[in-house]
């Protein structure tokens, strides 16, 4: 069971980029589909994915494919927790930097998304302007991101 | 007989897929098919495409001369008295199917079988015991695994009016000894119908020969196209059986209140049929013919004894199903102690595009007696060489490891 939630989450991300995820994303969502509904997996998809993970970790190492092979509900469900988990902090972080401007509202430097007003980032200092910028004063500097940007906004113009 | 020659018959052999070669060995299943077949039927749909046996046209002329051309080469390849003995069905099923609810058997009457039937010859006569009644008697196999002829003998009596046996098993490729079988049956007065899906693609099978009444096997597991299969029977219980599915092509006349049956076989193709796949399944035949089935048989045999002799050393790995290659063909039913049979089926498939079966085969029933949950089954056949079997042999002794 485990197996299917990651694999639908994997795969329908990497599905949409390769048809060839867009497969085993739709038996993963079957798979997941029959389990919730408490009917059996009908297509294998857990035995499939477990003998193409374990058949890929033979060629390279024997002890690493044995080990995968018997412990792999266990090790299906961990990927599955720290899957969720990762998930779980990925959108509260979206949220805050949506919301508050960084990614962690307690330590907003700790996040490198944090949006700083009004004053370019260290690192893009001293900023090139071209000459319709020479003379800003900085509250007219925007915010960086990263970018230096001069930006006067009594012209219009931008430079990077 | 040169594999690698024949090989290059088969356009599906050309291929690679991630950069190498196909092993194929899912043949119990369905064989691939040669040019000459492929372009058989394209020849059908490309040159004279018309109906059979009904358009009077040149096209139609030329349509029903193949078809019933096809018919006289498959009657030929089986060795029946005269092609109105061949009727064409989809498969194997089908014309089981069709005798099983055309033979006019009442409440009591008894159907023998062998305890290793496919799925095909066990549930149409397991629902005719619900519809009407009759009896089904299995015949268990001895301790290793082979056909218990004396138990057969014992369980035979004039209640029994259907012997219904299966020729060559697709769980283990093991074949019946059918001309004692028959005997024995004859002897009390008991039809024959014999399931040759797995033996007419291999070995010589020829129905007078062998004494058997009835007689199905498929096309798609000899290089015929899929949905093609053959019933044969006996031309004088043919004309006194019933018509399974009715309707056009397989009346003479009607009326609003009657009709007059066409004789056999039209009686029992029921509707337009599948012209060029026949026209394919027979070209399948004379491509057979032209290798000679003692030599696929003779072929398959040194690559199962190969395979069995290296199997044999490997740690964790049974052959199921009668043990001795000689008995066996091209079939090897195995499973490893520890790993899945669907992990090992899928784990070749990934390591050396190595392609079998995994499961029950449609023979529930024989697993679930033993409580055997499933099998790999490699399954050969005239294009497979001693360097496929290597790859298998490498690919599987890798997989063991695992354990």
């Amino acid at each position: 069971m485990s197996i299917c939630v990651a694999a639908l989450v994997v795969f329908a991300f990497m599905g949409v980029f390769s048809a060839r995820y867009r497969y085993w994303a739709k038996e993963a969502f079957d798979c997941v589909g029959r389990r919730v509904t408490l009917r059996p997996c009908k297509t294998e998809f857990n035995q499939k994915v477990r003998a193409k993970i374990t058949s890929k970790l033979l060629k390279k190492s024997q002890k690493a494919a044995r080990f995968t092979h018997k412990h792999f509900e266990a090790i299906s469900w961990v990927f599955t927790i720290i899957l969720f988990v990762s998930l779980i902090l990925t959108a509260g972080g979206l949220y805050n930097l949506f919301t508050y401007g960084t990614c962690d509202p307690a330590q907003p430097d700790s996040c490198i998304f944090t949006v700083q007003e009004g004053v370019c980032a260290p690192a893009c200092m001293p900023c090139n302007c071209g000459p319709h910028e020479i003379g800003c004063d900085a509250p007219e500097y925007k915010a960086c991101n990263g970018n230096c940007q001069c930006v006067c906004e009594s012209m219009g113009s931008v430079t990077s | 007989m040169d594999a690698k020659k024949i090989r290059e018959d088969f356009p599906v052999l050309q291929r690679e897929i991630s950069g190498k070669p196909i092993v194929y060995f899912d043949n119990a299943c369905m064989t691939l098919k040669p040019r000459q077949v492929i372009q058989a039927m394209n020849d059908y749909y490309e040159n004279y495409s018309a109906c059979v046996g009904r358009s009077i046209h040149k096209l139609g002329n030329e349509a029903t001369e193949k078809y019933e051309n096809a018919r006289k080469t498959i009657a030929k390849f089986i060795g029946a008295k005269k092609e109105k003995e061949v009727i064409f069905t989809r498969n194997t099923t089908e014309g089981i199917n069709l005798l099983a609810n055309s033979l006019n058997l009442q409440k009591g009457d008894i159907v023998l079988a062998s305890d290793r039937e496919h799925n095909s010859n066990l549930i149409p006569w397991q629902i005719l015991g619900k519809k009407k009644g009759i009896e089904r008697r299995i015949v268990k196999s001895k301790p290793d695994e082979t056909f218990d002829i004396e138990g057969f003998k014992n369980m035979m009596s004039k209640d029994v009016k259907v012997v219904s046996i299966i020729h060559s098993s697709n769980l283990d490729g093991y074949t019946l000894p059918i001309k004692e079988i028959v005997d024995i049956a004859k002897d009390n007065k008991a039809l024959v119908i014999l399931d040759a899906a797995q033996s007419v693609p291999h070995k010589e099978v020829n129905v007078r020969k062998l004494g058997v009444d009835f007689l199905a096997f498929s096309g798609h597991k000899m290089l015929g196209p899929t949905g093609t299969g053959i019933l044969y029977g006996r031309y004088d219980l043919l004309e006194n059986l019933n018509p399974f599915m009715v309707g056009g092509d397989t009346v003479e006349r009607t009326t609003y209140d009657s009709f007059r049956l066409l004789p056999p076989p039209e009686k029992f193709e029921a509707g337009l049929q599948n012209y060029a796949s026949m026209i394919g399944l027979a070209e399948a035949v004379r491509y057979l013919d032209r290798i000679g089935r003692e030599n696929i048989e003779k072929h398959e045999k040194e690559l199962s004894r190969f395979i069995t002799g290296e199997m044999q050393g490997m740690d964790g790995l049974k052959i199921i199903g009668v043990q001795d290659p000689e008995l066996r063909g091209g079939i090897i039913s195995f499973e490893i102690d520890g790993i899945e049979y669907h992990d090992v089926a899928i784990m070749l498939d990934d390591q050396a595009n190595v392609m079998v079966r995994s499961g029950q085969h449609c023979v529930h029933s024989w697993f679930n007696a033993r409580n055997i949950p499933g099998s790999v089954r490699a399954s050969l056949y005239l294009y497979n060489t001693k360097e496929d079997a290597e790859t298998f042999i490498e690919a599987l002794k890798t997989i063991t490891k695992l354990r």
